[in-house]
């Protein structure tokens, strides 16, 4: 925080106690034994286009640079501390980080478009039991916001992802629909596909095995084969395509059951006994179901688990690459956007991660700019 | 005076002085030496400028032009929310084109976005890196990629030629503007089924602060009256 000058009183930013409240919850995050670790304001953008695909360029903002190519603002901490972190030797870490962030945001919108964030990163050994740190994030953020009156959200994508581990269906299917879980209208065209459900109306396309059969013959016509794909390729996917046809079909059973799933919420205290009575049964979803329960008593011999609600898919269009235990805290009053957001990220890990490197890993972000009271609510 | 901006080379500048040769109005070069003014010989006060097509939605946007014609796949693309900033008064007859989706003829398996993006994702997992899709519409592309939830993507900048971009090994995919998809054809292409992302043509497009401004001006509306 800056020192107010001689002569100068207090502050002139007397409306924020910006200042103040980022050296308290550095205190919270250097008692509870977390380390500082900065990554660059500017990142090179092609590695996070990977990642995040196009979708980036319409949050973040881009630079051009001659020398070294397309460079982005930082829109978050997650993915570049989880890089910096890979490139270390140890699985282990516990690293806090207070900085700006970049996003373009819409007309209506009360974000800044540059906000202040704090936040945490856990790393860990896949191997280790997540469940305590699970627990030991989210009890650090409600830490954080018990002075104010705040409310919080969880969810647990992984019962969902679990669900459809367990469908009665080839693993192409399941990859697919795993795969859009993040985009509900593609998964539910895909759902509607695989359990053909023609009635919504959903334009839905449907291979014939004739079909299939005029695309092997016409392929064969072809001579030039412009670009990296190659009639190998295509031949491969037509395969598939075959092989799928003979394959069972999502029953209705299951189509319905996912759908309860998706809708599903309650209060926490609740939602492990009411989803562990459903029909569903199978190893991983079990485990999930387990694990869920296991959180959820940790849980409450912390916080009162009656008033945090819970719903399966929470989040999980908006906090992109979290696939397990998330959480989002708002203020009771205000109708600000989420002041607190975070979730486990294993499946990011590992697909960022090289062979042989285990890391699971958990974060929470807090925007800053709403507990520091830097934000005009045009909507008030 | 009424600032006019008009496209300053090509077909869509011959059809638009067609256009207002049709409305009674005759579009005469001012000066001898300076060919991007011109005016009409029966309204001089409009002053008409003319433009690379590409560069007039930017122009109305800032108001440095009142009007003008130009393409409507150029007005979605360069300016982002444009019906915050202009206004769009008529389509008129001619400039017609679709921005599609072009993929070789021989990806006999891809006829539809959910295709695209199931190959998208296989090319990921074989290639390792993301289905390249060259254009000159980034955003408009981009915007509609992301809206029909397809994913793996990545867009690669091409200012011309784009149909060629797959033969050069540049992208795998293009999407660009055709009217008659005979160009597509000639470079083995083809369009998917719902691979349409806009629906072109030229229209007159104004600024929407000097509009509300100059409703009931009487060189406007006399220049409407003939024109629509």
């Amino acid at each position: 925080m800056l020192k107010s000058q001689k002569g100068i009183g207090k502050p002139k930013t007397d409306s924020s106690n910006l200042g103040l409240e980022i050296n308290h919850i550095r205190l919270i995050f250097e008692k509870a034994g977390l380390k500082e670790i900065s990554v660059p304001s500017l990142l090179t953008a092609s590695d996070l286009v990977d990642l995040y695909g196009e979708d980036l360029k319409l949050r973040a903002y881009t630079t051009s640079d001659p020398v070294k190519g397309e460079q982005v603002l930082r829109p978050d901490f997650t993915v570049p501390i989880l890089l910096k972190h890979l490139k270390g030797k140890s699985l282990q870490a516990k690293y806090f980080y207070c900085g700006n962030v970049w996003r373009r945001q819409s007309f209506e919108s009360i974000i800044p478009n540059e906000q202040y964030q704090m936040g945490f990163e856990f790393f860990d050994n896949k191997k280790n039991n997540s469940i305590a740190l699970d627990v030991e994030a989210y009890l650090l953020i409600s830490k954080i916001l018990s002075k104010y009156k705040s409310h919080s959200v969880t969810g647990d994508v992984q019962i969902l992802t679990s669900a459809i581990n367990e469908l009665d269906i080839t693993e192409y299917k399941k990859a697919s629909l795993k795969r859009h879980l993040w985009r509900p209208k593609r998964f539910m065209r895909l759902l509607d596909l695989y359990s053909r459900q023609t009635t919504s109306g959903r334009n839905i396309r449907l291979h014939k095995s004739t079909t299939l059969l005029r695309w092997k013959e016409k392929l064969r016509e072809f001579k030039s084969f412009d670009g990296v794909r190659t009639k190998t390729d295509i031949k491969e996917r037509i395969e598939i395509l075959e092989q799928e046809l003979s394959q069972d079909l999502i029953a209705n059973s299951e189509r319905n059951f996912l759908l309860k799933l998706m809708k599903f919420q309650s209060s926490l205290s609740e939602a492990p006994k009411s989803i562990s009575s459903s029909s569903m049964v199978g190893g991983s979803f079990k485990k999930a179901i387990e694990n869920f329960e296991l959180r959820v008593g940790l849980l409450s011999e912390h916080v009162n688990t009656k008033i945090v609600k819970f719903q399966v898919i929470y989040g999980l269009t908006t906090l992109e690459y979290y696939d397990g235990f998330v959480f989002g805290f708002q203020f009771d009053n205000r109708n600000y956007p989420p002041i607190a957001q975070g979730g486990r990220y294993d499946s990011l890990c590992s697909s960022l991660s090289k062979k042989g490197k285990s890391i699971s890993a958990i974060g929470s972000m807090l925007r800053m700019d709403f507990l520091g009271k830097t934000v005009t609510d045009y909507r008030d | 005076m009424i600032r006019l901006g008009i496209p300053s080379k090509g077909r869509l500048k011959k059809q638009v002085e067609k256009f207002f040769l049709e409305k009674g109005l005759e579009l005469v070069k001012v000066g001898s030496s300076r060919e991007y003014l011109a005016e009409f010989k029966e309204e001089k006060k409009i002053q008409i400028i003319l433009l690379a097509a590409s560069d007039l939605p930017l122009e109305i946007k800032k108001g440095n032009l009142d009007i003008g014609i130009t393409g409507r796949d150029l007005v979605f693309e360069k300016i982002l929310d444009w019906q915050k900033w202009v206004v769009e008064l008529q389509q008129l007859g001619f400039g017609n084109a679709d921005l599609v989706i072009g993929v070789p003829q021989f990806w006999i398996d891809v006829n539809h976005l959910d295709d695209l993006d199931e190959v998208a994702y296989f090319f990921r997992k074989k290639y390792s890196r993301c289905l390249r899709i060259a254009t000159k519409y980034q955003n408009i592309t981009r915007e509609f990629l992301i809206d029909k939830q397809v994913t793996n993507f990545e867009i690669v900048e091409s200012q011309g030629a784009t149909e060629g971009a797959i033969v050069n090994g540049i992208a795998d995919v293009v999407v660009d503007i055709t009217s008659t998809g005979e160009t597509l054809k000639q470079n083995k292409l083809k369009t998917i089924e719902d691979g349409i992302l806009l629906k072109s043509f030229a229209g007159i497009f104004m600024n929407k602060r000097w509009y509300k401004k100059n409703k009931s001006d009487l060189v406007l509306k006399n220049f409407l009256d003939k024109v629509f």
